[in-house]
């Protein structure tokens, strides 16, 4: 039986619900009498110099061993933007000199004995700055704004001021999106241990290649000679993802103290530790005949990006040419440099912020329209990619809105805002439709068969909570022949074969290509073995006629003439056999087809209309990704992508001082991630399709998951309501 | 964290010997509040005094009223508490986490401190913990802050459920300091900034708390508490409302409303109150105690809200204890 | 007489370690004695949860040899008085399977059980524990057999990431003990002391109704 899209519970369950896997900040759990520990002291300004340091009564606090400024810390070399994800200049700024671009920024680093020592040693250590004026926000700086047309070239299909001014009707609008943080549970932990012939760092990342390049380059040394492990990682949804100061600073303790040192960022410091999505403001023009067939999409974005990061991170409006076959389409980004950490992703750095606007705008069209808000997305339904003008690899965006539709009860709304009531609440249905670029990353894999008939599959790759280490089983199990339970996977360590980062929603479509060539061409090698040995019943045979079934090898036709691989293994007197794996994603230019991933949301609120507090109390999510590796995990992860959602619709916005650009919910009751009770039954659908396209069939989960929420959400409660809140997220106070 | 020394002790008389001439001293029993303010730096303690053997820890019930030892555990699930006095049972199981319910105690509860972010960030000016270093909050993001009793140096909000139940039912605070004995009225506990705003209570330093005395009364079993936060559960009140109410034969005889998230100190809604009293429970009347319940508001830039809130809050809170 | 109940307390545990009596500097105060209503189960909570010292001393602000029954075990461990309880399980003893996640008592990922109860563990301090039955994640199971609110959350999928899981599960394994599960919204409020990042929630909800043998919804 096949492995690949069955439930299979995750291989690594056991060890999380007993306590027994280890992340990053549990290690060293061998030896770690060596083990000291770093904290960083982070700037109270958020631009401006640093005018002295007294570390005096830090250094005269029990159990200090070091302390790093930018008077003492190694030199950097810069990291090329090429090589790193992220912030790359920023190497330039970790202790380096005294200017401070941001408010959190690493400004000292205590070493000592203990945890509680590092810790209230760091409390001590007095900084005066030289402060001056930042800009605080977007709107501070907008003023300023400027085109970067190298990463956001506008985006454009036909001519949409025609189209437009031919529209019948027109919708403009404008939304705003505020900064939002990743918040994984795992805050960002790194060990290092460096010794005169390698440095091997334990980290929180999402890409374990790329830190390790990021380090080799920055210190100077070959990429040979460090090694990074990440094998339990507490989630990341896009914060551990970039080059970030945590793991360079604790390489510089290690290197300066000669100790293996450990730095775990507090839950303050994740504000301004790893970056954060983008705060944005969106202005849309939706042009439309009274049909509701658009004649034109405009966008109008602009984004912040950090003072000291020269290049925007991304362009929020990228996908917004994609869900709808509007014949004019216009979408730009402008960019305002702000006294923040650089943005990163979050969960669809383009998809979910960009398309959050355009999803409200065609409810707001619906509404204007008489139009019900499906309908009006039927009707610009796409058979084409508008932005490449190319046939999709496969689309089952219709069978989602089916499907989620019937399952939701559609049908059933009553289109007039305000007319559906519980008892005291307004009852809001809402929808919204979700895509994601569908693609994948250089991977390789290697599987190994030992003698007693186990196998295991590596690829240096991580596993976020997603559920890697369990479709890297099946996948890797089904290829080689062999039952799940004599299948291990193996992941996070960059001895092992190259992996890439676990990002863009490319993890799974990546690991599964490259476990299945190397499952497959190990299959191959020993069924190679076995038709040349005269000791097997398989001798003679033709490779090509040789099935493998449950880990028994046999003649097509005849399944007596067979025998184990445990079997080709000890005659051969081989402890074991192994085979690598490449999978190379089909490259993006002269790209013949469009790759895309598709969903939509279905959400019901309640709105309590005198206190103006909202609960999502049903949400269907159908989902077209490909195949699903597994149903299980796989259900799980978009549970948990629409719950993200929910914050981003209704409770999380990171708050900065405008005066002082310092953030002023800087921990976990200030910022309001959803808990348990804000959270209802959701439903997910998967509608499977085959794509000749893609390998496996596989687009990824991870993002489309959590695209569409937010804006099904505004639209629900603008059912509910009739009020529109263009401003994320919609807290009480906005509905009064 | 800083370091510090930490003393048991058994008796009211010890520990009060022990903090009183101590400045650097602190007593500890549930650590909810203490252990974070320390770590975070608002308090430069070199002493914990642990007092959670102190014989504080009974709920009695009479026919004078409530008294609730300092270190009373669970008081919200007591029989008498649920059904003689719900507001109190509701505020107690909205104030937390129930893992911080599990080891707060009520009078370490009343003493928890403002939960306004420049007062949490050690770097941010903030009179309330450096005096005179100015107020973060007054053009800052004080969408959380109070629109009652503030001052020009501190618009801080006390965030205590508890203490507004306690305050809507004419509770009072027993306590036990160097001097001796005395009773402070819940609603008296905590000071208003004025210039002042670093004078948090009107307790001594060392004066104990140890328990809190609910006088019997005709609307505790009439009561209710309301509490809107920006998600569902495990957050601070935006606003919150504890209402009791006395009706015979279909008339406000008397009646308590207290507000949470709008002040420095639990607020006792008066006007509203005076508004009530007489009138029939109804609609009319319920939205007339809430207008009444948002005068003299002063709001600040991001939470003018708070306003229309309140008066809605207070009609929706009363609304429950109708018939 | 109070004492008494001290010395009850201190009788129901493992032989080792130095005497508590000897430090006694006074006799001893539980102060649960006098509770309204007649209300037992209230005295047992308060005597539980309150976890008194039964001595008065103080230990001054420097490492001090402490023991502390973890998990049915009495460890010995070097903390200061500052020291957590949280830090004392994962940095002294191993016991890494509790985790930090806020360090503020915001998130529940620390929560452990003391004296059968939930807390979390980053709010309380290891010498405020020394009389208390402590249990973290890693003595829920009975050797192999796992508890069964681990065996539903293996079953109902209720994690991803795992870093929350520990501190979901005691909060979970407290949660039925205290008699919330009874519908899926009770076991929403009652476990909302445990932020999920990832979202699990849903399948938390069915994992805890499970356990609680009220049905997978």
């Amino acid at each position: 039986m096949s492995a690949v899209g069955q439930p299979l519970a995750r291989v690594e369950g056991r060890l999380k619900v007993t306590g027994a896997a280890r992340y990053t900040a549990d290690l060293p759990q061998d030896d770690g009498k060596d083990l000291v520990h770093a904290v960083a002291v982070c700037a109270t300004v958020a631009k401006g110099r640093i005018t002295s340091i007294d570390a005096r009564q830090a250094r005269a606090a029990g159990g200090v061993l070091e302390l790093i400024t930018h008077r003492n810390a190694p030199r950097l070399r810069p990291v090329p933007a090429q090589e790193v994800f992220g912030p790359a200049h920023e190497t330039l700024l970790v202790l380096q000199d005294d200017r401070v671009h941001y408010s959190g920024q690493p400004v000292a680093v205590v070493v000592a004995d203990t945890l509680e020592n590092a810790t209230h040693a760091a409390s001590l250590v007095r900084v005066e700055y030289a402060a001056e004026r930042p800009v605080a926000t977007l709107f501070e700086g907008i003023d300023d704004a400027f085109d970067s047309p190298r990463h956001a070239p506008p985006a454009t299909v036909g001519d949409a001021d025609r189209g437009l001014a031919e529209a019948a009707v027109v919708i403009d609008r404008t939304y705003t999106t505020p900064a939002q943080h990743h918040h994984p549970m795992e805050t960002m932990a790194t060990t290092v241990r460096w010794t005169a012939e390698e440095v091997t760092v334990h980290v929180s990342t999402q890409t374990i290649s790329m830190i390790r390049d990021g380090l080799a380059t920055t210190f100077g040394l070959r990429p040979e000679q460090v090694r990074v492990v990440s094998e339990f990682l507490g989630g990341g949804f896009g914060g551990k993802g970039a080059w970030c100061w945590p793991s360079v600073v604790t390489a510089m303790a290690a290197r300066l103290t000669g100790r293996q040192v450990r730095l775990v960022t507090t839950r303050r410091q994740m504000f301004a530790a790893t970056g954060q999505r983008p705060h944005s403001v969106q202005r849309v023009r939706l042009g439309a005949r009274r049909d509701g067939v658009l004649t034109a999409i405009a966008q109008d974005c602009v984004g912040d990006t950090s003072a000291f990061y020269d290049t925007p991170p991304f362009f929020i409006g990228a996908a917004t040419p994609v869900p709808y076959a509007a014949p004019n389409i216009r979408t730009t980004q402008r960019f305002v440099r702000v006294n923040c950490q650089t943005p990163v992703p979050m969960r669809s750095p383009v998809e979910g912020v960009g398309l959050v606007s355009i999803e409200s705008a065609m409810d707001e069209l619906a509404a204007e329209l008489g139009v019900d808000p499906l309908e009006l997305r039927r009707r610009n339904y796409a058979e084409r990619d508008p932005n490449s003008g190319l046939p999709w690899s496969s689309n089952g965006l219709l069978e989602c809105y089916e499907r989620g539709a019937r399952r939701f009860g559609w049908p059933e709304r009553n289109p007039k805002p305000r007319s559906m009531r519980d008892g005291r609440y307004l009852v809001g249905w809402g929808m919204a439709t979700a895509v994601r670029h569908a693609g994948s990353d250089p991977t390789s894999a290697l599987v190994r068969l030992g003698a007693d008939g186990r196998a295991v599959v590596q690829i240096g790759s991580q596993d976020l909570g997603t559920g890697t280490f369990t479709i890297m089983t099946q996948v890797a199990a089904d290829a080689l022949g062999v039952p799940v339970a004599m299948m291990r996977a193996e992941l996070g360590d960059t001895d092992l074969p190259n992996g890439g980062g676990s990002f863009g929603s490319h993890t799974a479509a990546s690991v599964a290509a490259a476990a299945r060539l190397a499952g497959e061409a190990l299959r191959a090698k020993v069924i190679r073995i076995a038709v040349a040995d005269d000791g097997s019943p398989l001798s003679g045979a033709s490779p090509d006629d040789v099935l493998v079934d449950d880990g028994y090898l046999f003649v097509r036709g005849d399944r007596s003439r067979g025998e184990r691989y445990a079997q080709i293994l000890r005659r051969n007197r081989l402890q074991a056999v192994d085979a690598t794996g490449e999978h190379t994603p089909p490259p993006r230019e002269g790209a013949t087809v469009a790759r895309w991933a598709f969903g939509a949301d279905f959400t019901e609120v309640k709105v309590d209309p005198e206190l103006g507090t909202v609960r999502v109390t049903r949400h269907v999510k159908a989902i077209e990704a490909g195949r699903i590796i597994n149903p299980r995990t796989a259900r799980s992860q978009v549970i948990g992508g629409v719950v993200m959602g929910i914050g981003q619709a209704l409770t999380e916005a990171t708050e900065v001082d405008r005066r002082d650009a310092r953030i002023t919910n800087a921990s976990f009751w200030g910022y309001h991630v959803p808990v348990n009770a804000d959270v209802p039954d959701i439903d997910a659908i998967f509608v499977e399709r085959d794509d000749p396209h893609i390998p496996g069939s596989v687009k990824g989960l991870g993002e489309i998951a959590t695209i569409g929420t937010a804006p099904a959400i505004a639209n629900a409660v603008f059912h509910a309501t009739g009020k529109r809140v263009r401003d994320l997220p919609i807290t009480p106070d906005k509905l009064l | 964290m800083r370091p510090f020394s930490y003393t048991t002790v058994s008796s009211v008389r010890s520990a009060v010997l022990q903090v009183s001439p101590d400045p650097k001293a602190q007593y500890v029993a549930g650590a909810t509040e203490v252990l974070n303010l320390v770590r975070e730096g608002q308090i430069a303690a070199d002493r914990l005094v642990d007092i959670r053997a102190l014989p504080l820890t009974s709920i009695r019930a009479g026919a004078d009223g409530l008294h609730i030892g300092a270190l009373a555990r669970h008081v919200e699930n007591h029989p008498v508490v649920r059904r003689d006095y719900p507001v109190l049972a509701q505020a107690l199981l909205a104030g937390a986490s129930p893992q911080v319910r599990n080891m707060f105690t009520p009078g370490g509860n009343l003493l928890q401190r403002t939960r306004c972010s420049y007062y949490r960030d050690v770097s941010f000016a903030c009179n309330r913990r450096e005096p005179g270093s100015g107020c973060g909050a007054l053009e800052g993001n004080n969408r959380y802050n109070a629109i009652f009793g503030g001052s020009d140096h501190c618009i801080a909000v006390h965030p205590s459920d508890l203490a507004v139940a306690l305050t809507a039912l004419d509770a009072v605070a027993r306590t036990q300091g160097p001097a001796g004995a005395r009773a402070i009225p819940i609603e008296e506990l905590h000071r208003l900034p004025g210039e002042e705003p670093h004078r948090e209570t009107v307790l001594e330093h060392g004066e104990l708390i140890t328990g809190i005395d609910v006088p019997a009364s005709r609307f505790a079993a009439r009561s209710h508490y309301l509490k809107i936060r920006d998600r569902a559960s495990f957050a601070f009140a935006l606003v919150s409302v504890a209402v009791a109410v006395d009706v015979r034969r279909g008339v406000v005889r008397d009646c308590r409303i207290a507000l949470g998230g709008v002040a420095p100190r639990p607020w006792r809604a008066r006007a509203a109150e005076a508004a009530l009293t007489g009138k029939p429970l109804n609609e009319a009347s319920r939205r007339a105690a809430g207008k009444a319940a948002a005068s003299g508001a002063v709001p600040r830039r991001h939470n003018r809200f708070k306003v229309a809130m309140v008066e809605r809050a207070v009609a929706r809170a009363l609304s429950e204890v109708e018939d | 007489m109070p004492d008494d109940v001290g010395s009850r307390e201190s009788a129901g545990r493992a032989a080792g370690g130095p005497s508590r009596r000897q430090v006694l500097g006074r006799g001893a105060l539980l102060g649960a004695a006098t509770v309204g209503a007649g209300v037992a189960a209230q005295a047992e909570a308060a005597r539980a949860a309150t976890a008194p010292p039964v001595r008065e001393e103080t230990l001054a602000a420097e490492p001090v040899e402490i023991s502390l029954r973890v998990n049915g075990r009495e460890r010995t461990l070097s903390v200061e008085p500052r020291t957590t309880l949280l830090d004392a399980l994962r940095e002294r003893l191993g016991l890494t399977g509790t985790k930090k996640g806020c360090d503020q008592g915001a998130c529940g990922a620390c929560t452990v059980l003391v004296d059968g109860r939930r807390v979390n563990s980053c709010l309380t301090l290891a010498v405020m524990r020394r009389d208390a039955e402590i249990t973290t994640i890693e003595g829920l199971a009975k050797g192999d057999e796992l508890h069964p609110v681990q065996r539903a959350f293996l079953e109902c999928d209720a994690f991803q990431c795992g870093y929350c899981t520990s501190g979901q599960i005691m909060s979970a394994a407290a949660l039925i003990e205290e008699g919330h599960a009874g519908s899926p919204g009770e076991v929403r409020e009652w476990m909302s002391g445990n932020i999920c990042r990832c979202g699990a929630y849903p399948n938390i909800v069915a994992a805890v109704r499970q356990a609680a043998g009220g049905g997978a919804r």
